[in-house]
């Protein structure tokens, strides 16, 4: 049985340490595999035209600032920080601290009617709840956890947070998302149900 | 129950963020593509990577290292450089000339000239590095190395065959 030859696609890390020595090759795949991750990681913050805009400025600063990328680091991680970096830089990650809203004031804020079903369909995306009752730290965390599959030390160092830090910070956004994702449910259990046991 | 029930609710959690998460992921956009290579590759050119230049310290103790192996080399080649003419009739001098260094001012002779070469090998680095900010570090090095190659051994033998045309001993 002939086994036909597997050619190994070069890490992100090899292609930007050629990218680092001229290749411009190199940097375009690179740019073809993180544009869709990165586009979406600065949508939380940014309208689509924005995240756009904030997308090409982030690669265009890796590109220029290339030199000061460490091949020993992973290159997702230096991506994404410039990215956040970049994105707070346009003002658009400054927000009210989430822990300044309660679940309560969210479901209390509609007045009118149509206001109450905009804002239940709202409350359907628990990221764009997330974004509202989690500072942004606490977002990042756990989008590049559970969406990006980061580990807790590479979130550390794009956060520049301890690892104890990153660690308590995902565990109190865990802690405020999991009654919505209750409430959320089809079957539905009741929040406050929820809330007695989380505080157990 | 409350564990089992906190470990089902995290765990409801997460695949809720992440299906959500996959549900908005934006398709790839050959156009946005397109727009940002021609951002990224209009007019820019990455910075070369920063090389991990020597400090100064560092410099000048790997001259002075140099520096000691070439007078350890150098200590043979006196030796041999005197052993050439140990029949040379000496040059008639007055009695007012001074009398031969002995070897242990040989050794001293060429020790204070190993010194003044590295003494003056690191005021050409310092000039060079002050002048191009470790730019030319590589082509000071290098030079420096010549000037230290050419000149040590010259000088040495000079000097020695001075000491011993201009002050034989006497008989």
């Amino acid at each position: 049985m002939l086994h036909e030859p597997t050619i190994a696609l070069p890490t992100n890390e090899e292609l930007a340490c050629r990218a680092q020595r001229g290749c411009a090759t190199s940097f375009e795949e690179l740019v073809r595999r993180f544009q869709t991750p990165v586009l979406h990681f600065l949508r939380q913050w940014n309208s689509a035209n924005d995240a756009e805009d904030v997308l090409q400025e982030t690669l265009v600063r890796a590109y220029t600032q290339l030199n000061r990328y460490k091949p020993q680091c992973r290159f997702s991680t230096w991506l994404f920080t410039i990215a956040r970096r970049m994105s707070i830089n346009h003002g658009r990650l400054l927000r009210p601290q989430g822990g300044q809203q309660t679940i309560h004031s969210l479901a209390s804020s509609a007045s009118s009617p149509l206001e109450m079903l905009v804002e239940k369909e709202s409350r359907q995306c628990l990221w764009s709840t997330a974004s509202r009752i989690l500072c942004e730290e606490e977002q990042t965390a756990l989008w590049l956890h559970y969406v990006e599959g980061m580990s807790v030390r590479e979130i550390a160092a794009i956060l520049e947070r301890s690892l104890v830090s990153v660690k308590t910070m995902m565990f109190r956004a865990r802690k405020r998302l999991l009654p919505l994702v209750r409430d959320m449910e089809p079957e539905g259990r009741r929040l406050e149900t929820v809330l007695e046991v989380s505080n157990v | 129950m409350s564990e089992s029930f906190s470990t089902d609710g995290k765990r409801l959690l997460i695949e809720r963020l992440r299906q959500e998460a996959r549900a908005s992921r934006p398709d790839f956009s050959a156009a946005l593509h397109a727009r940002v290579c021609g951002a990224v590759f209009a007019d820019k050119q990455p910075m070369l990577p920063v090389r991990h230049a020597a400090s100064a310290g560092q410099i000048v103790a790997w001259f002075a290292v140099v520096a000691v192996i070439l007078a350890a080399l150098a200590v043979p080649a006196a030796l041999w450089i005197k052993g050439q003419e140990p029949n040379q009739a000496p040059l008639a001098i007055g009695k007012t000339q001074p009398a031969e260094p002995d070897s242990s001012d040989d050794l001293a002779s060429m020790t204070a000239q190993v010194a003044n070469a590295a003494d003056d090998l690191g005021e050409l680095i310092s000039s060079e590095v002050s002048e191009a900010q470790w730019a030319g570090l590589d082509h000071a090095a290098q030079a420096a190395m010549q000037s230290l190659a050419d000149r040590l051994p010259i000088d040495l033998s000079s000097a020695l065959a001075f000491s011993e045309t201009q002050y034989p001993s006497e008989e």
